[in-house]
């Protein structure tokens, strides 16, 4: 029996949050005002995590799939949790994909890309095969690690000089419009990628903790990356924010102090790498747990193996350059995962208000 | 149809994959939709709904709010 703590549920929640977001500058086309985008993000992203558990709390010993089932019978919710797979497989793969290609940019450019996916991927096959309480042990102790990485690195690029508050100013200079404009992609990635820990929740110890649990893990995760942007934005400023190809790499670039502590990018890549291998392995699992339940398939281990090849195929096929990949994010976002992350689960707790008024007719 | 022509220019280059999903998503999207306005109406005219499993669902959530308190 899978159980999970909620200080597990916390950190894997947290990392999932923080993830690949620190491979862009979210809310960019915004210009200076990116962090005000984030935190507005942040408010309507913490509705929906109160909307997912609420869904949850309706039906506590059970996944995402068996909710839907309940909720909307096999004709009307099949279709909805095949949606909800391939979705998950969209996300899976351009995580995978992001992060072979930063290993390429970063460290590793004459390797080829499939190497370094079939590394990656192995890694996470075998935590899976241990089953997801040793994932979720493995980011109670990864979590301090990101955390400490990413607050030193930003306390190193604000002691050696590169900071400029006025970057900043001025503060809604263009409206609100353009605020507003991004404000649907950052609700959705990555506040309302939190759906797929409904296929987690029922495995917590303490189910009446969920929604506490979950709510600050995005709070915080949040503050976080709002931080990283007022970073991005006060050392590359706006426009270089914009344009360049993974901003925290870049910043960290420019730390220097004193001639002694320069050159450690390596660690951002770290920072990055350990927040993909976790969001990669939470989207995978998810899609394994999906297929599990849906088609009553008890060989769990089978279906990873099966999942991780199809992946790994998936992840070099379906995108042809970085460059692809770097303009697919706001069109993903806005145009198909609002719908499944965001709209769907919504529609689905108001059938089930219906449905219990009904009930108790 | 000013659909077919928003679809064509928004999805352009985008892939197979992408064009699926856009499609597949809102499609279902409207369906749900439909599926409210059936449930609200069934509501209204005092349809009883019977599904064992919510009767479940609230129990454990009262047994939940006993223990809790």
């Amino acid at each position: 029996m899978i159980r999970l703590s909620k200080h597990q549920l916390f950190t894997l929640m947290f990392i999932f949050e923080v993830g690949s977001t620190t491979l862009f500058a979210l809310g960019i086309s915004a210009k200076q005002d990116a962090w005000i985008v984030i935190l507005l993000a942040l408010l309507i992203g913490l509705g929906f995590i109160w909307i997912y558990t609420e869904l949850q709390n309706a039906f506590p010993d059970r996944n995402y799939v068996q909710i839907i089932l309940a909720i909307l019978g096999k004709k009307f919710g099949i279709p909805f949790i095949l949606l909800n797979v391939l979705g998950c497989i969209w996300h899976c793969a351009r995580n995978l994909r992001e992060f072979g290609e930063l290993i390429i940019i970063t460290t590793l450019p004459e390797t080829p890309l499939w190497v370094i996916l079939f590394v990656f991927l192995s890694v996470s096959i075998y935590a899976m095969l241990k089953g997801v309480e040793t994932l979720a042990r493995v980011s109670e102790m990864v979590m301090p690690v990101i955390l400490i990485f990413i607050i030193s690195l930003y306390v190193l690029v604000y002691i050696s000089g590169d900071v400029d508050f006025k970057k900043l100013t001025p503060v809604l200079g263009n409206g609100v419009k353009p605020v507003l404009k991004v404000l649907p992609e950052v609700v959705m990635f990555p506040f309302g990628e939190m759906f797929v820990f409904l296929m987690y929740w029922n495995y917590a110890n303490e189910k009446n903790v969920v929604r506490k649990t979950a709510m600050k893990a995005v709070l915080w995760s949040g503050i976080l990356l709002c931080l990283s942007l007022i970073i991005y934005i006060t050392v590359l400023g706006p426009k270089y924010a914009s344009i360049a190809t993974i901003p925290l790499v870049e910043t960290i670039r420019l730390v220097n102090i004193g001639n002694i502590i320069s050159n450690i990018d390596a660690i951002g890549v770290i920072i990055i790498f350990l927040g993909g291998f976790f969001k990669m392995s939470i989207y995978l699992n998810a899609i394994v747990l999906i297929l599990t339940t849906l088609f009553k398939i008890k060989n769990y281990k089978l279906i990873v193996i099966l999942a991780s090849i199809f992946m790994l195929w998936f992840s070099i096929v379906f995108e042809p350059s970085y460059a692809y990949h770097q303009w697919m994010f706001p069109f993903d976002a806005r145009y198909f995962a609002i719908a499944y992350c965001n709209i769907l689960p919504l529609l689905l707790l108001i059938i089930y208000w219906i449905k219990k008024k009904r009930v108790q007719l | 149809m000013w659909i077919i022509e928003f679809l064509k220019k928004s999805l352009e280059g985008r892939g197979f994959y992408p064009a699926l999903m856009v499609v597949f998503s809102w499609t279902y999207t409207v369906v749900l939709v439909a599926v409210i306005i059936c449930q609200v109406f069934l509501y209204i005219f005092g349809v009883k709904y019977y599904n064992p499993e919510f009767n479940n669902a609230n129990e454990e959530i009262d047994e939940k709010k006993k223990g809790d308190e």
